[in-house]
């Protein structure tokens, strides 16, 4: 097994097994990745081959099948280098408490399934379908294709109704709160738009791409992060103690936001956040944002740092105030 | 005819999630040479039936039946007229044209769990909402996203876990 590059941010790591008769590559990008597709197209007969370890020809990685649901209490002990493969059935029998184990434990999993999980925070992009390339060889390709661009609407139904919406319903008009994920799903028809979490919304995901205008970023914390540090990255071992790309932006964002003066909750948006360019496509921004962009090539962090030194700024409220009087 | 349900619990029978297991440890040789059997290995797995104990696949060689895939296990214990629920997610949706054929003549009890592409001929009952018959998978579809409730799910919500 090994680590074959980055792609949008997404790591990827190759099994390949050979037996001359059959070779497939399945990659794994997030915590828990999911197979899916067709009948048929051998995502089962995958699972039982990478147990067969002189077939599997790059192995420098452990994967485990798991033909028990007693076998994921190994994975909360086991390292961090090792791949729980779970086939359908298995699949249909984790609950809650076995979930909270998957969770906390440093492995990847994977997961065999038409039906992505509900009680995992699912990545849409870390969900696959498998395709056979030529004779026997086959791949597998992301499902859905990417959703992070926005577009504007008349209409949205947004899937958070605590600070995401604060922030959206502040920077756009006619924005809904859809109060979780299922009622988005049963309420998108009704919208032109809708914005959810795309790193938790994978098992909702052929549900919600009915919607004509779909916007999946991460979540609003990589939107808050990705603003305020230009070169903000999620780490390609995120993994390890996170149970999503959300779950780490949201940590990221609580422990860095304090050199800004504010502490960031999910519950309430802060004031200064409600008013930041966080998409791209928009035009509006804070002063400080406006200020950074003038600096060419300055992030917020940056910029804040550069009105500390020079006028003595000590929280964001200042020096939005100082930028009122400062021509840039 | 194909009854659908958006609550798994509202099917008169059980619903049998594991189906693949049973079929490995129950199914006859007279399963796998029905002209059905023989029509959907063949199209979906690229499977020959040799005997009970062997099939032969143009991909992977001489195997045993229980390595046929999900999808073809349970159109074969569809036919064979199990008294348990099914799921659409056991069938890929390239299982969607040997499912309509085999509704035409049989009554087969399915929960609505994923958006499953029928074909658009697909003819289908739902007993929750009054024995409503729907036809074509865009149609389909839509009822699902207008009735079907998360909750009404056999596994746990990402709530829960809060």
């Amino acid at each position: 097994m090994t680590t074959s590059g980055t792609t949008r941010g997404l790591q990827k790591i190759t099994i390949r097994i050979n037996n001359r008769r059959y070779y497939m590559t399945v990659y794994l990008s997030g915590k828990y990745t999911v197979l899916t597709g067709y009948s048929g197209t051998g995502k089962s007969s995958f699972a039982k081959y990478s147990t067969r370890k002189s077939w599997v020809v790059e192995d420098s990685c452990k994967s485990v099948l798991v033909s028990d649901i007693t076998t994921i209490v190994d994975a909360y002990n086991a390292d961090a280098e090792r791949i729980f493969i779970l086939d359908e059935q298995i699949v249909n029998l984790l609950d809650n408490r076995l979930c909270g184990l998957m969770n906390r434990s440093k492995c990847r999993f994977l997961f065999i399934s038409r039906k992505v999980p509900k009680q995992f925070s699912v990545d849409y992009r870390d969900i696959y379908k498998v395709e056979n390339l030529k004779g026997r060889e086959f791949a597998t390709t992301p499902i859905y294709k990417d959703y992070t661009s926005f577009r504007r609407s008349n209409s949205y139904i947004c899937e958070d109704n605590k600070s995401g919406f604060q922030y959206f319903s502040n920077v756009l008009n006619n924005v809904t709160p859809g109060d979780g994920l299922p009622n988005v799903v049963k309420r998108v028809g009704e919208f032109e738009s809708a914005i959810v979490d795309g790193a938790a919304c994978g098992a909702y995901m052929s549900d919600l791409v009915a919607s004509d205008n779909l916007y999946a970023p991460i979540s609003f914390e990589y939107l808050c992060c990705k603003a305020l540090w230009r070169d903000f990255e999620i780490p390609d071992d995120w993994w390890k103690n996170f149970h999503s790309r959300e779950a780490y932006c949201t940590n990221y964002l609580a422990t860095h936001s304090s050199q800004f003066k504010f502490n960031y909750s999910k519950e309430k948006c802060p004031p200064y956040l409600l008013h930041m360019k966080l998409i791209p496509e928009m035009k509006v921004g804070t002063k400080l944002q406006q200020y950074a962009d003038s600096l060419f090539g300055c992030d917020v962090e940056e910029a804040f740092n550069t009105l500390k030194n020079e006028y003595g700024a000590t929280s964001y409220e200042e020096a939005e105030e100082l930028l009122k009087y400062v021509t840039f | 005819m194909l009854y659908l349900y958006f609550n798994w619990a509202e099917c008169p029978y059980e619903l049998d999630y594991l189906w693949e297991e049973w079929f490995d440890g129950n199914y006859e040789e007279s399963w796998l040479f029905t002209d059905f059997a023989k029509k959907v290995m063949r199209e979906i797995d690229q499977v020959t039936p040799l005997s009970f104990e062997a099939v032969e696949s143009d991909i992977l060689g001489v195997l045993s039946p229980t390595w046929l895939s999900g999808g073809v296990k349970t159109l074969l214990l569809l036919e064979q007229q199990r008294p348990y629920q099914s799921e659409a997610s056991y069938l890929g949706d390239n299982c969607a044209p040997y499912l309509e054929e085999l509704s035409e003549r049989l009554d087969i009890h399915m929960h609505f769990d994923i958006p499953f592409q029928f074909t658009n001929t697909q003819k289908a009952i739902f007993p929750e909402l009054n024995n409503q018959i729907i036809v074509g998978t865009e149609e389909l579809l839509r009822a699902r996203r207008k009735n079907y409730d998360y909750k009404w799910d056999y596994t746990w919500s990402a709530e829960d876990n809060d």
